[in-house]
């Protein structure tokens, strides 16, 4: 569990995982064992951990949120058109599209605690609903051209040092993560709802609450990443953060969420995240096409998942 | 024996269940005529149902002897059983939801041509004329979702003549059915007889063996106690000889002033599980004990007190004051600690250590400066752990790996940290072993002292009464009986199944 110790990493084979990769591709690509190409792996692994640790949220209470990916590229395509087509202040295009991606994640945990969809399903519908809008709402088009101010956050480095502004989001974003995982009531109820639903509710925990405030949070956390992404590229597309979703899911298991939920940890989904990335980073590195990388990909993220399911099968026994 | 034995349909001889620390059948006998109406008596737990999966192949690990038509057999499973010509209709429902009527009857067995593709017209004749044989109108492709409970079981029995039974087993069948549907049971089961298939019948409804039944034989405690013909065994005789369980259990007894009514329920109606015109109190430092036997609807209306399910009318009154609970999270925040009977599926989170899971009811209580003191956590657990004396080496331990006992105990120290201050316990010993047992009457005693309200909920009659101080009966969803202080004393083991056996 994750309260037991100091910092948990989940299990903690994510983290000898990590180590043998870092070794395994410093040996194989000495370019890859620098300190810019430790930022830049850093960098690439914000949009992905931001948007995870708010899908871990799902995941530790035995859902799963399939459409962050497509929340990502509406709640951008909001921002685009109110700052750069509509010309109002940055402040208001901010608020207004966390507040779309606060919206999808609300309507998918009340479509799942209150009228009991599946998970996969209801988040399906809204993948799909989400980024039809997108396109709908952007033409087809991207929208660029934000204030330079904005663009510190995707782009720029806290004042007078060489650290990525985006990598200090990540990290606090995390930590706060971490704190509510784990000292607050809500993490509690949300690792025991995972656990065991029916215990919880018999134990006076407002289920479809705490449910509706993960898909929340999860949505949100789409927002956040939207706005990285949005301010990274300089860009808003109606097609960005096509398959994140796998992304997300794929860094939880292999930080060692259990699928079944109330199994995980905040920082086993960074370990899971820098994973991610690395073997991204590693095989570009080793010149291997976009295409067979997402084989790769597909592979390593059914091995979490059956690594994940033999250890549930070994607990049942 | 052995020259009368060629006359029997079946004998089973000496049979032992054995189920991990218990002795679930000890040497048990049961014989069959062909044609014959044989119901199976006992107390819930008494060893019926456990017979009968043995002699159906659902549970191939007894001892003992089964001789079918003449020869020894051995059950193995149920599919040969079946072949045999022994089938059992279940307790709980066996069909599957999406499928027809006519592919359950035949699942597995449809028949098929040449190619293997099945023959849908003749499972269809065959299944609508199974279903004509019991003079049931429910159509042949309906799917089984669609169905009442009550055609569900007619579809059950269809099924059980479909391999052509010699012996059908029927365990409470009339226990979800309406009087109508009963009815119709009967009837099937005269036809049955006339074709000279034996039929056991368990049933709790005296009345229906009174109708029913060529011979009864009784089981208590997992021990035969007697075959007799229906004739030769009166109302009474029945009741005395399925009671009478064995007390070996300590019951601490205190006596405590006897607060105010804590809790009070008027006329508490539920369609879903038929409970009628529940009313009943249970006051403050008094243990309300609740008997009946299975599908009194006991657990029911404690689940829809709590706020587990929802009632559809009546009046709950707490500590006076009249409240609308309509949420587990309402009952307990009005004071209510529901104790389920489940404690794996209901009661703990197994992956949450045993600190955490007692925390889960009074987290508030450990929040200071917007974090869960975890130091104040560990203290306040590892106190209650102390004093309830769950064996561990820590409260981190994961409470999947602790005995039922311990488990049970944790789910105590999990409602002792709320705020409750009415306890309703629900089979607070099943599954625990002697000393556990006195150890939990002795905390239910102590929650006595201290003011609460305790409810406790329970199947085992000695139970009932060692530690009641008020005792309420129920039966079909009924309160059926009452012994409060005057009538206390007259409360045995005879009296209460008399009232936990009368007929609505």
């Amino acid at each position: 569990m994750a309260t037991k110790k100091k910092i948990n990493f989940g299990d903690k084979s994510s983290l000898i995982v990590l180590i043998a990769l870092i070794i395994l591709l410093g040996l194989l690509e000495p370019a890859f064992a620098t300190v810019n190409n430790a930022i830049n792996i850093l960098q690439q692994v914000t949009v992905v951990a931001i948007l995870a640790l708010g899908v871990n949220i799902v995941i530790f209470t035995g859902g799963i949120d399939i459409s962050v990916g497509a929340v990502v590229a509406l709640s951008g395509i909001v921002l685009g058109k109110i700052v750069v087509d509509a010309g109002l202040p940055m402040f208001v295009g901010i608020v207004l599209s966390l507040l779309v991606a606060l919206f999808c994640g609300v309507f998918n945990g009340v479509m799942i605690s209150k009228f009991k969809l599946q998970p996969m399903i209801a988040t399906l519908a809204m993948q799909s609903m989400a980024r039809g809008l997108a396109l709908t709402i952007a033409g087809g088009k991207t929208i660029s051209g934000y204030p330079e101010s904005f663009l510190y956050l995707g782009q720029g480095n806290v004042f007078g040092t060489k650290i990525p502004v985006q990598i200090v989001l990540m990290i606090a974003l995390f930590i706060i993560f971490h704190f509510i995982m784990r000292y607050r009531k809500f993490g509690r109820y949300i690792y025991a709802i995972g656990g065991n639903e029916e215990a919880s509710r018999l134990s006076g925990i407002n289920v479809d609450r705490y449910k509706i405030l993960a898909y929340s949070i999860s949505g949100l956390m789409a927002g956040v990443t939207s706005l990285v992404l949005v301010a990274k590229l300089n860009s808003a597309q109606p097609v960005a953060g096509l398959e994140y979703e796998m992304d997300a899911i794929a860094s939880c298991v292999i930080g060692g969420s259990s699928l079944l939920g109330g199994q995980g940890s905040v920082w086993g989904t960074f370990i899971g995240a820098i994973i991610i990335v690395i073997i991204r980073n590693g095989l570009n590195l080793m010149g291997i096409s976009s295409n067979l990388q997402k084989f790769v990909i597909g592979l390593v993220i059914l091995l979490a998942v059956l690594a994940d399911s033999f250890r549930n099968r070994k607990k049942l026994q | 024996m052995s020259k009368k034995s060629k006359e029997y349909l079946l004998e089973m001889n000496d049979i032992t269940v054995r189920f991990p620390g218990v002795l679930a059948l000890d040497k048990v006998h049961f014989d069959m005529y062909p044609g014959e109406v044989h119901a199976l008596l006992g107390e819930n737990g008494a060893g019926k149902s456990t017979i009968m999966k043995a002699l159906a192949g659902v549970n191939r690990h007894y001892e003992g002897e089964i001789i079918w038509k003449g020869e020894p057999i051995k059950a193995e499973s149920i599919v040969e059983q079946n072949e045999r010509g022994i089938s059992i209709i279940f307790q709980e429902m066996n069909l599957l939801p999406n499928l027809t009527v006519a592919e359950n009857i035949f699942f597995g067995r449809h028949p098929t041509d040449s190619m293997g593709m099945v023959l849908w017209d003749k499972m269809n004749n065959d299944a609508r004329e199974l279903l004509d044989s019991i003079g049931t109108n429910i159509r042949e492709d309906a799917l089984i979702k669609d169905l009442t409970v009550g055609a569900m079981q007619m579809v059950e029995i269809a099924k059980a003549l479909s391999f052509e039974s010699d012996l059908v087993i029927m365990d409470e069948p009339t226990s979800a059915l309406t009087n109508k549907e009963t009815e119709n049971l009967f009837e099937v089961i005269e036809k049955l007889k006339q074709r000279d298939v034996g039929i056991v019948y368990i049933s709790h409804r005296l009345e229906e063996i009174d109708l029913l039944a060529d011979r009864i034989t009784i089981l208590r405690d997992g021990k035969y106690i007697l075959t007799e013909k229906k004739e030769n065994l009166s109302r009474e005789d029945l009741i005395s000889n399925m009671v009478g369980r064995e007390i070996d259990d300590f019951y601490p007894r205190v006596e405590v002033e006897v607060g105010d009514i804590a809790l009070k329920v008027e006329n508490l109606n539920q369609e879903l599980n038929g409970l009628k015109d529940i009313s009943f109190f249970a006051r403050a430092g008094e243990t309300t004990g609740f008997y009946g036997l299975m599908g009194a609807g006991r657990t029911e209306l404690m689940r829809a007190i709590y706020g587990a399910d929802h009632y559809d009318s009546g009046d709950v009154y707490i500590w006076g004051e009249k409240t609308n609970i309509k949420s587990c999270e309402d009952g307990k925040n009005k004071g209510i600690a529901f104790l389920t009977e489940d404690r794996k599926t209901q009661g703990l989170i197994l992956d949450f250590s045993i600190s955490e899971n007692i925390s889960i009811t009074n987290i508030d209580a450990l929040i200071s400066n917007f974090k869960i003191n975890l130091k104040e956590e560990k203290e306040r657990n590892q106190e209650l752990v102390s004093k309830l004396q769950v064996k561990t080496p820590s409260i981190q331990q994961k409470t999947l790996n602790l005995s039922g006992g311990n488990q049970q105990k944790v789910v105590i120290c999990k409602w002792l940290n709320s705020d409750s201050n009415i306890f309703i316990f629900d089979e607070p010993t099943r599954g625990i072993d002697v000393g556990a047992k006195t150890e939990i009457y002795s905390i239910i005693n102590s929650l006595k002292e201290e003011g609460n309200a305790v409810i406790v909920v329970t199947s085992e009659l000695p139970e009932l009464l060692g530690v009641s101080d008020h005792i309420y009966v129920m039966s079909n969803g009924r309160i059926s009986g009452e012994f409060d202080n005057d009538t206390l004393a007259t409360a045995n083991q005879k009296s209460v199944m008399r009232y936990a056996t009368k007929e609505y």
